[in-house]
């Protein structure tokens, strides 16, 4: 959860950050330098137009200062306050040079003054004006594509949302059904441990001590033993896969040779079943930070299913290699190719295929759901894949470390 | 391996032809309990109960057969059928949900009582089960089972 969150605020940012460039890329040509350039190009063509004015009509005489004024209000549109005042200054100075009657601002600066002084008033309250309108106009543009970037930001995340409840639903079922499941589970051998108890109570009361009814307790004593074994296993897996689901009990990560632990635990399988399992190990030690014991019990997990659930003496085959920078186990088995739904189930808890629920083979289908809290508890990720008359492969993926312990 | 009867405590039953000739008819003459559950510790444990008390009892571990046998013994006759049925609910093959419809239709194995002893907590009355005469639920009470058994079979055995 933790992550997925801090990832939609990464993928925020990044998208904020490029809404941003978006302004700058599509006003690269508005930058305040190339304003400079674009009012002096300007205030040459005001010149020009001027002179090429007095050329043609030389007649009806214009008002020599209204392109500047002109120019100085698109400027201050295009490129803000600083370029405007250059365009002001400089167009004042260029008229003054080039265009006035000799004799102005040159002989009585304060009749010149009187005369320009109005005019450029004139100017720089246009500009102002002009780049608070341009200012406000820009404002808006940004706050609506804010808005519409937030709108798909908001509707990505919703839809993220929906996902997620989707997933919370779905965990949360499984969550009810595992509690259903276990309670059942849980009553059968309590069933036979009551059962038994009352029952050679029942006896003792009713005939008292007797030497048959001592044989008869011995009995009743292994029927509760063996339940009472039965419910320990189930109540530890099922506190394997609720503890690893919460992450309660941190894993005791250490320095883990993977190719010597797959070596003892197919040993110890083979001893266990009686069957010949095929290995191909690297040669060099394979060195994972791992929690050895829960890592030991994800291994003897998968190549224990590999063996009941497949034919007797069929081959078996662990491949440990690795894979860029993770590493893999890899079980192969001959037993009855799995369909896709099945594959896509066989994770879950309490779940067992068909054909297995049906057959003398014992287990409540934990196994292989426990194996994939730990996997990726480990950040490994473990899966399956089966095609007719290709039997079934599990693997196992996990991160390889590449510095060695000193 | 899934039938048993006193005297008889590993019998096989392979295909339906095999239950004429591995039940001798004087076993399954009335009164006698069957009792159906998946599990075996479970159904051993209602032998020896019941068989301490005194009840004849056989027992199916594979659901899929009790119909096959119930049949059989419709052809062998009324008083070979069961007294009592004690039936798990959620066994592989065929659950006792259809065990028990099964039977509630067709005569004239309606007449047989049927117990239904399950571990599933969602079933909380005989309604939940139709064609069940009542409910027990695993882990039960050795004398409430036994009460329910003597219940149901008092009217066969002429105790009051």
């Amino acid at each position: 959860m933790q992550t997925r969150m801090s990832e939609q605020r990464s993928q925020r940012e990044a998208s904020q950050e490029d809404s941003q460039q978006n302004v700058a890329r599509s006003s690269w040509w508005r930058s305040a330098l190339f304003g400079y350039v674009a009012a002096l190009l300007l205030i040459g063509a005001a010149v020009l137009f001027d002179k090429m004015y007095d050329y043609i009509s030389s007649s009806i005489s214009m008002f020599d200062a209204a392109p500047f004024g002109l120019v100085s209000i698109v400027v201050a549109f295009l490129w803000g306050l600083r370029p405007a005042l250059f365009a002001v200054v400089t167009g004042m100075i260029a008229l003054a040079l080039l265009l006035s009657p000799p004799g102005l601002l040159r002989a009585n600066i304060g009749k010149d003054i009187v005369i320009f002084a109005p005019f450029v008033a004139l100017q720089i309250l246009a500009v102002a004006t002009a780049i608070r309108f341009e200012a406000a106009r820009r404002r808006i543009l940004a706050a609506r594509r804010m808005t519409r970037t937030y709108a798909q930001e908001l509707e990505a995340v919703n839809q993220r949302l929906v996902q997620v409840n989707e997933q919370l639903e779905r965990a949360n079922y499984l969550k009810d059904y595992v509690i259903i499941r276990s309670s059942h589970e849980i009553r059968t051998p309590l069933t036979v441990i009551l059962g038994q108890t009352q029952m050679a109570l029942r006896r003792l009361k009713k005939s008292g001590e007797t030497v048959e009814n001592w044989s008869a307790l011995r009995e009743c004593l292994e029927a509760v033993e063996a339940q009472a074994l039965e419910l320990r296993l189930l109540i530890e897996e099922l506190f394997d896969l609720s503890s690893d689901r919460t992450g309660e009990f941190p894993l005791r990560l250490a320095w883990v040779d993977l190719a010597s632990l797959s070596r003892d635990v197919i040993k110890h399988q083979e001893a266990f079943s009686d069957r010949s399992i095929e290995l191909e190990l690297p040669s060099e030690p394979v060195l994972l930070q791992a929690d050895e014991k829960r890592l030991a019990q994800v291994l003897v997990n998968v190549v224990n299913n590999a063996i009941r659930y497949s034919p007797e003496r069929s081959a078996i085959q662990v491949h440990v290699y690795p894979e860029h920078d993770h590493m893999i186990f890899e079980v192969h088995n001959d037993g009855r190719a799995l369909s896709t739904a099945e594959l896509g189930r066989i994770f879950e808890p309490f779940y067992r295929t068909h054909d297995v629920e049906n057959s003398a083979i014992k287990g409540w289908g934990l196994g292989l759901a426990i194996s994939q809290e730990i996997v990726e508890r480990h950040g490994g990720k473990i899966w399956a894949q089966s095609s007719e008359g290709k039997g079934i492969t599990f693997f196992i993926r996990l991160p390889g470390n590449q510095e060695k312990p000193t | 391996m899934m039938f048993s009867s006193p005297g008889h405590p590993h019998l096989t039953i392979k295909d339906e032809s095999s239950i004429a000739s591995s039940i001798p008819p004087t076993k399954t003459e009335r009164p006698y309990i069957l009792a159906v559950d998946d599990n075996w510790s479970v159904l051993s444990t209602l032998m020896s109960l019941l068989e301490s008390d005194g009840y004849s009892c056989v027992c199916i571990a594979e659901s899929q057969w009790v119909l096959p046998f119930l049949q059989e013994m419709g052809k062998r006759g009324e008083k070979h059928l069961p007294s009592l049925l004690l039936l798990d609910l959620m066994m592989p093959v065929v659950s006792g949900y259809d065990i028990a419809r099964w039977l509630s239709a067709h005569e004239p194995y309606n007449q047989i009582p049927v117990l239904v002893i399950t571990a599933d907590a969602r079933v909380r009355d005989r309604r939940d089960v139709p064609g069940a005469q009542d409910i027990l639920l695993k882990p039960f009470q050795i004398d409430v089972l036994l009460t329910l058994v003597e219940h149901f079979l008092a009217p066969l055995l002429g105790r009051s």
